[in-house]
């Protein structure tokens, strides 16, 4: 049941009536039903993994809180890590597991064969364990209590707007949501359709119509090269990005119709002059979580090696995030390439400092953007191909046959497309700098007369009916 | 010591550790007010206190620094016990 489909409009639009009716100290009641008809909709046995998930860790919470020495609390933060980190592991990354096991076994000339499980990865598995791990480290460290309330607690990993892509919420930003009664409010269920609007726009008018052409050149990466494979990985950041950042705008969105705040995932990403700044400002739910529950602790830990201590913590940082992704060399790979760069970042800040002070600003910044989207770029091959070999012909392919002629590339767009995907992402870029500049085009919208507002509303949803793909495709991140 | 004292011992270091001469720390500063302080050298700092005063911060306690004033006290408490 994707957010674009028929099927969740049903679901949501009773879900919403529900919620309003019932008594207000039992809408968390209502999330939880709805939440695990949301989920069992898709297939009802992931019920059976986050339902103990949900359990075991309400009871760690609670045992890591009352534990009357340092030393029992940290045992039980560890079990709880590793029994989470297990389930994790088992549901997806066992095959990879098994998968190298088997490679190197006849590497050595082994008999044993192993053969791959028949697993279904849960949806959101990698979501929820992430905030699972969070919450119990950060009762460990005494910045949280536990949550006693098994019906809050639930209502915190189940929540359906987040369940299945994230954002990866905090507890402590999240809990004290749960625990305030919503009465209807017109301003919020304003703001909140507002933003499921501008996230349908993104995904559908811009990531739908790209993914056709995106598909179509990775998947015959032979047939394709020079200037044609790299508009097609140029494409591939714009779609992951229309893509992603539409679901969060959908997922905010649908939250906020139910009077909850979740946190942001992107703050204009493509403006970043750094892949360190880049890491502020893309997946941060996600960037924020792996540096303060991953870096942190190790950057701390072998803060005595100087610089060393911190490209270990990076390295350490930078493939579990790329892992976090998927059971893949490849995401490792990216992960460790991201490191690479912020490393380089980190060694030569202050020599880059002295060079930049040489140059204008007018040419260092949009020269350093520029050279931060192509790092991107190149890192994004790895992300977006299956096998190492695929990768590794796209990037060979991309740099053999270079000519430089823009038309009859093949690349399934035409003049209706290009202009359609350009004009979407003029109009993004518009309003992401409206919002950095603090005039939010939504509060600007809230003081004009009523025929603007609905002009601009009409606009999205006519744009949308006629310039949006139909195809219901998934989410990119639901994979995750 | 007094906790100004190692307010300006500590803006002297972090001047030097930052390469930054413009460093004014206040009780209140916080990482995003510094130019240079971030994540990144953040432990380089959190080192360099260490060696200076001759001290060890736990893993905890560095969790927990939330702004300058944490990182004066938690200093004072140390040096002076």
């Amino acid at each position: 049941m994707v957010f674009n489909s028929g099927a969740f409009l049903v679901f949501f639009a009773v879900t919403f009536l529900l919620y309003y009716l019932v008594k207000p100290k039992y809408q968390w009641g209502l999330l939880i039903l709805s939440s695990s008809f949301f989920l069992m909709y898709h297939v009802p046995a992931f019920m059976l993994v986050l339902a103990p998930v949900i359990l075991f860790n309400y009871f760690t919470g609670i045992y890591i809180g009352r534990a009357k020495t340092e030393q029992l609390k940290k045992w039980i933060f560890i079990f709880s890590t590793f029994v989470n980190l297990a389930v994790l592991v088992f549901f997806k990354y066992i095959n990879f597991i098994i998968e190298n096991v088997g490679a190197l076994l006849h590497l050595v000339n082994s008999d044993i064969s192993l053969s791959p499980l028949s697993i279904l990865l849960p949806l959101g598995i990698s979501f929820y364990t992430f905030q699972v791990i969070g919450y119990n480290l950060e009762i460990y460290w005494e910045n949280s209590e536990p949550e006693r309330h098994l019906g809050y607690f639930a209502t915190y990993l189940m929540f359906f707007p987040k369940l299945i892509s994230g954002p990866i919420e905090r507890a402590h930003h999240f809990l004290p949501q749960v625990k305030i009664e919503k009465k209807f409010n017109r301003q919020n269920i304003t703001a909140g359709f507002q933003l499921i609007l501008w996230g349908l726009f993104k995904k559908l008018v811009i990531a739908d119509r790209i993914d056709p052409t995106t598909n179509m050149i990775f998947n015959n990466v032979n047939d394709y090269h020079g200037i044609s494979l790299m508009i097609g990985i140029g494409l591939y950041v714009i779609q992951i990005y229309a893509d992603f950042s539409g679901y969060t705008d959908i997922a905010l969105g649908l939250a906020r119709t139910l009077g909850y705040n979740l946190t942001d995932n992107f703050n204009r990403p493509f403006q970043a002059t750094s892949i360190s700044e880049f890491w502020r400002r893309w997946h941060i739910s996600l960037s924020s979580w792996v540096t303060d529950y991953i870096y942190t602790p190790v950057s701390a830990n072998k803060r005595h090696w100087g610089k060393f201590g911190t490209i270990y913590a990076l390295i350490i940082t930078f493939t579990v995030l790329g892992f976090w992704h998927g059971a893949s060399w490849n995401y490792i790979i990216y992960g460790l390439l991201h490191a690479l760069a912020v490393s380089f970042e980190y060694l030569t800040s202050k020599s880059r400092k002295k060079i930049s002070s040489h140059i204008p600003a007018a040419i260092y910044i949009p020269f350093s953007r520029l050279m931060t989207i192509g790092y991107l770029a190149f890192t994004m091959i790895f992300f977006r191909f299956q096998t190492f070999g695929s990768a590794l012909t796209a990037i060979r392919n991309m740099f053999t046959d270079i000519s430089f002629k823009i038309f009859g590339l093949h690349l399934g767009l035409d003049l209706k497309d290009v202009i359609i995907i350009l004009s979407g992402i003029l109009i993004i870029h518009f309003v992401e700098r409206l919002k950095a500049e603090r005039k939010d085009i939504r509060l600007i919208l809230s003081g004009k007369p009523t025929w603007i507002r609905y002009s601009v509303y009409y606009f999205f949803i006519l744009s949308i009916m006629l310039f949006g793909s139909f195809g219901v495709s998934e989410f990119i991140y639901f994979q995750f | 010591m007094e906790l100004n004292e190692i307010l300006s011992e500590l803006n002297l270091l972090f001047r030097r550790v930052l390469a930054n001469k413009a460093v004014e720390l206040k009780m209140d500063t916080t990482a995003k007010d510094v130019d240079g302080w971030d994540s990144l050298n953040h432990m380089f700092l959190i080192s360099s206190i260490e060696e200076h005063y001759k001290i060890r911060f736990a893993l905890k306690e560095i969790i927990k620094l939330k702004n300058v004033e944490d990182m004066c006290r938690i200093v004072q408490s140390k040096i002076n016990s």
